[in-house]
C-alpha cells in the first residue's frame, strides 16, 4: 500500500507542477504591464525623492577578484559623492539619488549572463556598468544590448566586443589595438636607429590581441620583427625564450601578458644581461606597485597604463582642445579616494569612477530616456580626470573608445629610490624616459 | 523477498522514476514557457540554463563513470569539442544552430570513438589521468590553432542572430529563450539515454564491467565493444550542451570550453547523487548547484575551503552518494530507487 | 630564424636543469602513487603551500633563508602525517574515485587558505640573481643548486627504499600487505610514513622552486600535471626513474620551445603521457 501512496505523491507533484506553471503563465498579464510601462509605477516629479538604479556585476570571488574589487571601490566612491550632494539633477528638474545594484559574478561568463538578465528584468535598473575584464563584458553585452540598455564598459580593453554590431555598449578603456602603440611611438622618438624588435607575448586572449595590433603597427612604421613567440599561460621559466631573443640580435623587446609572467620575464632578462637590448616594454606588470620588488631589474622597464595618479589632464588642457571639461580634477579624485580607502587609486579604481561619471553626465542631459542617452553618448567628446572620452559612432565599431589614450610609465632610480614615473606622452610626462635601459651599458 | 515481489517492486521503481523524470521535464518546460511571458521568470530561466548545462555533462558522464565505472576526469573535452565544432560551422559557414548542434554531437561521437580507442585500454587511475591529459592536450592545441581562433577564441557577430525568433522575441533577444529550450531538449535526451542504459541488457553488461571487467569478459561480454559504445553515448549530451552554450554566449575560448573545473564539477555532482543511478544525477546536480550558489554568495572568501571539506567528506563518508546510500538502507529502497 | 647548434645546446642544458626540478616535484607523487596506489590530487597545492611557507618566514618575518627552508620542510612532515589520517586512511582500498576526490578536496582546502591569506598576486623571494650562460640561455645559480639537491634527494630516496629496514618494509607492503602484516610489519604505520615521505618530497620541491620563480597559489597546478607524465615515464614509486623522467620531459619541453614555439610546450608533456600509457604503462624503469 505504501508504494501506492508514493505513486499518489508523485502524481500530486506533477499536478502541482502543472498548476504552478499555469499560475505563472496567467500572471504574465500583470508582469507584462509593469514591463511595458515602467513610468506608470514611478511617480514623475510629484514626489521629492526618486532613485536611479545603476546595475552591474563584480567579481567578489574568482581569478578577477583583485582588479574587480578596485573597480568596485571606484564606482562606490562616485555613488557616495553624488548622493552626498543630493543626487543627480535630471533635465525635467527632479533630483534623483543613485542606487547601486550589484552581484558577485564569480569571474564567470555564465553567471554574468544570468545576473545581467536579473538586473534588467527583475531589478529593472536604469543604466548598466560592465563587469571587469573583456571576457565577462562580451558575455554581458550579449544580454544587455538586446534589451536596448546603455552599458558603460570599464575594465574591458578588447576591440572585438565592438565589432559585433552592438548599439548600446560604450568603452572607456583604450582598446587593445592601441595598448602598445604608444610604446612604439616613444621608441621612435628616443632612437631612430633601434629597429630590430622581438615580440614575446603570453598566449592568452588579451595579450594576443595586443600583440597582433602591435605587430601590424611596427610593420607599418618600418620596424624589423626579428623574433616572435607566444608563451603558454602560467610560464615561469623563460631561459630558452631569452636565448632565442639574444640570438636573434633584437635591440628592443615588447611583450608580457599577466603580472606574474611579466615579472618573471623581466627578472630573468635582467640576470641574463643581454647587452644588445636597449628598450623593454611589458604589458600589465610595470604599473603595479609590486613590480618594485624586482629592485634593480625594474629600472628602465616601460609599461603602458590606462591611467596614473600623476596624469596631467586638466580643464586648461580641455580648453586647448576646445572640448568640455567635466567632473573632479585628477587631484580631487585622488584625494577623495585616499581619504575613503586609505590608498592611492590605480587605473582599475579610476576606471570604475569614470564609468559612473560618464553616466552622471548622460543622466543630467538625457534623464532616463535610453534613446536620448544613446544620442548623447554617440556625440560625446569631453575631458575628465580619466582623460579624453569619445566613442566611435559608426556601426562597424560602434562604442569603441577613440578619445582616451594610454600613458607610459617607467621605473626610475632617483637618489637610490625606485619610483614609477610617467614618461609619455610628453604633455603628461613627469620625467624624461631613461634610454637605453641601464643594464645594456 | 520472493522473485515475484522483487519484480513488482522493480516495476514500481521504474514507474516512480518515469514519473519523476516526466515531472522534472514538465516543470522545466512550464518555467520556460512561462518565462516567455513573465519577466520575473527570466532570472530563473538563466539560473536553470546554467544548471542544465552542468546537468547535460553529468548525464553523459554518468553513463561512463556511473554505469561502467570508468573515471573520466576530463569529460568536459566533449563539451569543448561540441562547442568548437558548432562555432566553426556557425562562424565560417553561417550554419544555423540546430544543424550545428547535430553535427557537433556527431563530431563528438566520432572523437569519443577515437579517444576511446586510446584511453579505454587503461583502467583505474591510469584512465583518469589519461582523460585529463586528453583534455589538456585539446586545450593546448585549440589555443594554438589560428583557424579555431587560438587563444583569442571565435566570436559571432550580432548580425548572425537576426534570423532567430521565438514568441515575438527576435534576434539577440530570442537567443536566451531558444537556448533554454534546446538545453531542455538535451537534458531530456540525456535522461532518456540514462533510462535506457539503466534498463537494457546493454546497461547490465556495463554494470558487469564495473563490478569485475575480467569476469565480464569471461562470461562472454565483449567488454571492448560495450565500453566503447558507453563512451560514445556519454559524449552526446556534453557536446550538445557545448554547442548550445557556444551559440548562447556567442564566444568560445579554450580555457572556458576545455575546462578541468567543469569536468570536476560534473564528477562531484555524479558522486553526490550516487553514481550509476538515474535519480542520483538529478539529485546530485541540483544539490551541488544550489549549495555552490549559497557558498559563493554567503561565504565568498571561504568558499574554496568549505568546498574542499565537503568534497573530502563525500569521498570519505558517502562514497556511494545520496541515492546510493538510501538504496543501501533497505532492500525495498534498493528496488524502488533506480 | 635559424636554430643554431648553440641554441640547441642551451635548450638541452636548461632542459636538464629544469627537468631535474620537475623530477623532484614529481617524486612525492610517485612515492604515494607507488606505495598507497593513490593519485594524490593535492600534490600541486602542497607544492604551492611550501612556497608560501618559505615566503612567510623569510620575507615577512625575516627568518634566515636556510632556516626558513628547513622549517617549511618540517611543517610538510607534520602536515603529511595529519593529512594521511584525515584524508587518505579511510579511502585506501576503496574505489579510485574516493581517493581522487578526497585528496582533491584536501588540495582545495589548502588553495582556499592560500587565497584567503595571500590573494592571487604573485610573490617573490629575493635571492641572488646570478646566472650562468649556456648557448645564450641564462641559467640561474639557484636553479643549478636546486638541480643538485634534486639529484641528491632522489639518490637519498633510492637508498632509503632499497638499503634500509624501512625501505624493505615499504616494498614488502607494496608486494603483499597481508603477508607483511603477518610478518610483523605495522602496515598502517608504513603507509602513513610513505604518504608523509611523499608530502615531504613535494614540499622540498616547492621550497626550492620558490627561490627560482615568483609564484601564485595556482603555480602548483602545472607541476602537478607534469608530475603525472613523469611518474608514468619513470615508473611508480621509482625515485631515480622520477628524476630521469623529469629530465626527459624538461629536455622535450625546452627543445620544443627552441625549435618550434614555447606555446606548444605543454602539449609535449601530455602527448608523452598518452603515448607512454598506451605503449608502456609500467614506465621506462622498474616500479618500486
Amino acid at each position: 500500500m505504501a508504494s501506492r501512496a508514493i505513486l499518489w505523491i508523485a502524481i500530486a507533484v506533477v499536478v502541482i507542477a502543472i498548476i504552478g506553471g499555469l499560475a505563472w503563465y496567467l500572471s504574465r498579464e500583470t508582469a507584462q504591464e509593469t514591463a511595458q510601462t515602467p513610468q506608470a509605477l514611478q511617480p514623475t516629479g510629484e514626489k521629492e525623492g526618486c532613485v536611479i538604479k545603476i546595475g552591474f556585476t563584480t567579481s567578489l570571488t574568482g581569478k578577477l577578484q583583485k582588479e574587480s574589487a578596485e573597480q568596485l571601490n571606484g564606482i562606490k566612491l562616485w555613488a557616495d559623492e553624488v548622493n552626498s550632494k543630493g543626487g543627480i539633477k535630471l533635465p525635467d528638474g527632479r533630483k534623483c539619488t543613485v542606487k547601486l545594484v550589484y552581484y558577485d559574478d564569480e569571474s564567470k561568463s555564465a553567471r554574468v549572463q544570468e545576473l545581467y538578465q536579473k538586473l534588467i528584468t527583475d531589478d529593472k535598473v536604469d543604466y548598466l556598468i560592465s563587469p571587469y575584464s573583456s571576457g565577462l563584458t562580451a558575455a554581458a553585452a550579449a544580454v544587455t544590448d538586446g534589451y536596448h540598455k546603455v552599458m558603460i564598459a570599464t575594465g574591458a580593453a578588447s576591440d572585438s566586443i565592438f565589432t559585433k554590431g552592438y548599439q548600446y555598449v560604450y568603452q572607456l578603456y583604450t582598446p587593445a589595438s592601441r595598448y602598445m602603440t604608444s610604446a612604439v611611438d616613444l621608441l621612435l622618438e628616443l632612437d631612430q636607429s633601434n629597429k630590430k624588435v622581438a615580440l614575446l607575448f603570453e598566449n592568452s586572449k588579451f595579450a594576443k590581441s595586443v600583440a597582433s595590433a602591435t605587430k601590424a603597427y611596427l610593420e607599418e612604421k618600418g620596424f624589423q620583427i626579428v623574433y616572435e613567440d607566444y608563451y603558454p599561460p602560467g610560464t615561469t621559466d623563460f631561459a630558452t625564450y631569452i636565448a632565442k631573443i639574444s640570438a636573434s640580435g633584437a635591440t628592443a623587446l615588447l611583450g608580457g601578458g599577466h603580472f606574474q609572467d611579466g615579472f618573471n620575464l623581466v627578472k630573468q632578462l635582467y640576470s641574463a644581461n643581454i647587452k644588445s637590448i636597449k628598450y623593454v616594454a611589458i604589458l600589465v606588470a610595470p604599473p603595479e606597485p609590486a613590480f618594485a620588488e624586482l629592485g634593480d631589474a625594474a629600472v628602465g622597464v616601460i609599461g603602458p597604463s590606462q591611467w596614473e595618479p600623476g596624469v596631467k589632464y586638466s580643464p586648461e588642457a580641455a580648453k586647448k582642445l576646445g572640448i568640455e571639461w567635466y567632473g573632479p580634477t585628477v587631484d580631487e579624485f585622488v584625494k577623495a579616494y585616499k581619504s575613503k580607502y586609505g590608498k592611492t587609486p590605480g587605473y582599475h579604481a579610476a576606471g570604475g569612477y569614470a564609468a559612473g561619471l560618464v553616466l552622471q553626465y548622460v543622466i543630467e542631459k538625457a534623464g532616463l530616456d535610453t534613446e536620448k542617452a544613446k544620442e548623447i553618448l554617440d556625440n560625446l567628446d569631453i575631458m575628465t580626470f580619466w582623460g579624453r572620452i569619445k566613442f566611435y559612432k559608426e556601426a562597424d565599431k560602434h562604442g569603441l573608445q577613440i578619445g582616451h589614450s594610454m600613458v607610459l610609465v617607467q621605473w626610475q632610480k632617483t637618489d637610490g629610490k625606485l619610483t614609477k614615473v610617467i614618461v609619455y606622452p610628453e604633455a603628461a610626462a613627469e620625467a624624461k624616459a631613461v634610454y637605453p635601459i641601464p643594464w645594456s651599458k | 523477498m520472493e522473485a515475484k515481489n522483487i519484480l513488482r517492486e522493480l516495476a514500481r521503481g521504474r514507474m516512480i522514476t518515469n514519473i519523476t523524470v516526466a515531472a522534472i521535464i514538465l516543470a522545466l518546460l512550464t518555467i520556460g514557457i512561462g518565462s516567455l511571458y513573465s519577466e520575473t521568470l527570466s532570472y530563473y530561466r538563466e539560473t536553470l540554463s546554467t544548471f542544465m548545462m552542468l546537468f547535460s555533462v553529468v548525464l553523459g558522464l554518468n553513463i561512463i563513470l556511473g554505469y561502467t565505472g570508468y573515471v573520466s576526469f576530463g569529460h568536459a573535452v566533449f563539451f569543448g569539442i561540441g562547442g568548437y565544432t558548432a562555432m566553426v560551422l556557425m562562424y565560417y559557414y553561417g550554419v544555423n544552430v540546430y544543424l550545428a548542434m547535430i553535427i557537433a554531437a556527431l563530431a563528438a561521437m566520432a572523437a569519443a570513438q577515437a579517444i576511446g580507442f586510446i584511453v579505454l585500454r587503461l583502467r583505474g587511475a591510469y584512465f583518469a589521468i589519461a582523460t585529463i591529459a586528453v583534455l589538456e592536450a585539446f586545450r593546448v592545441i585549440v589555443s594554438n590553432v589560428e583557424y579555431l581562433g587560438g587563444s583569442e577564441g571565435l566570436q559571432l557577430e550580432a548580425s548572425y542572430y537576426t534570423g532567430y525568433s521565438i514568441a515575438g522575441y527576435r534576434g539577440q533577444m530570442s537567443v536566451h529563450y531558444i537556448a533554454y529550450f534546446l538545453l531542455l531538449g538535451t537534458v531530456t535526451l540525456g535522461l532518456l539515454l540514462n533510462l535506457y542504459v539503466s534498463r537494457s541488457q546493454f546497461g547490465a553488461g556495463l554494470r558487469a564491467i564495473r563490478e569485475d571487467e575480467d569476469a565480464a569478459e569471461a562470461i562472454g561480454i565483449n567488454t571492448w565493444k560495450f565500453k566503447t559504445l558507453a563512451y560514445v553515448l556519454s559524449s552526446i549530451t556534453p557536446a550538445l550542451a557545448g554547442a548550445i552554450i557556444a551559440w548562447k554566449r556567442n564566444i568560445v575560448l579554450p580555457e572556458e570550453f576545455f575546462s578541468l573545473t567543469l569536468s570536476i564539477e560534473s564528477i562531484i555532482s555524479v558522486m553526490l547523487g550516487g553514481a550509476g543511478t538515474v535519480l542520483g544525477t538529478v539529485t546530485g546536480t541540483a544539490i551541488y548547484h544550489t549549495v555552490k550558489t549559497i557558498f559563493l554568495t554567503s561565504f565568498p572568501s571561504l568558499h574554496l575551503i568549505i568546498f574542499g571539506i565537503t568534497i573530502a567528506f563525500i569521498a570519505e563518508v558517502l562514497p556511494m552518494g545520496i541515492i546510493g546510500w538510501l538504496r543501501l538502507m533497505s532492500t525495498r529502497l534498493r528496488f524502488l530507487l533506480e | 630564424m635559424v636554430v643554431s647548434p648553440e641554441l640547441i645546446m642551451g635548450g638541452l642544458v636548461s632542459g636538464i636543469i629544469i627537468g631535474s626540478l620537475y623530477g623532484l616535484a614529481a617524486l612525492g607523487l610517485s612515492i604515494i602513487w607507488g606505495v598507497l596506489k593513490v593519485v594524490n590530487l593535492s600534490h600541486g597545492a602542497l607544492i604551492a603551500l611550501s612556497m608560501y611557507l618559505v615566503y612567510t618566514l623569510s620575507v615577512m618575518y625575516g627568518v634566515p633563508l636556510p632556516v626558513a627552508l628547513l622549517a617549511s620542510i618540517l611543517t610538510g612532515f607534520l602536515l603529511g602525517i595529519a593529512a594521511y589520517y584525515l584524508f587518505v586512511h579511510r579511502v585506501l582500498g576503496g574505489p579510485e574515485l574516493a581517493s581522487l576526490l578526497s585528496t582533491f578536496g584536501f588540495g582545495l582546502i589548502i588553495l582556499g587558505i592560500l587565497e584567503l591569506a595571500f590573494g592571487g598576486i604573485a610573490r617573490t623571494i629575493p635571492v641572488s640573481q646570478h646566472v650562468i650562460e649556456v648557448g645564450h640561455a641564462p641559467i640561474m645559480l639557484v636553479q643549478i643548486i636546486g638541480a643538485i639537491i634534486a639529484v641528491a634527494v632522489a639518490v637519498g630516496a633510492y637508498l632509503l627504499l632499497y638499503r634500509t629496514w624501512f625501505g624493505r618494509a615499504v616494498r614488502a607492503v607494496v608486494m603483499n600487505a597481508e603477508a607483511s602484516a603477518l610478518m610483523g610489519v605495522n602496515v598502517v604505520r608504513v603507509l602513513a610514513l610513505s604518504f608523509t615521505l611523499g608530502v615531504l618530497f613535494a614540499v622540498t620541491a616547492g621550497s626550492l622552486l620558490s627561490l627560482a620563480y615568483s609564484f601564485t597559489p595556482e603555480t602548483g597546478t602545472k607541476y602537478e600535471l607534469y608530475s603525472f607524465t613523469i611518474v608514468v615515464l619513470g615508473g611508480l614509486g621509482n625515485p631515480l626513474g622520477s628524476l630521469v623522467g623529469g629530465i626527459i620531459l624538461g629536455i622535450a619541453e625546452q627543445l620544443t620551445s627552441v625549435i618550434v614555439s614555447g606555446s606548444w610546450g605543454p602539449l609535449v608533456a601530455f602527448l608523452i603521457l598518452l603515448v607512454m600509457l598506451i605503449v608502456r604503462p609500467t614506465g621506462l624503469f622498474a616500479k618500486l
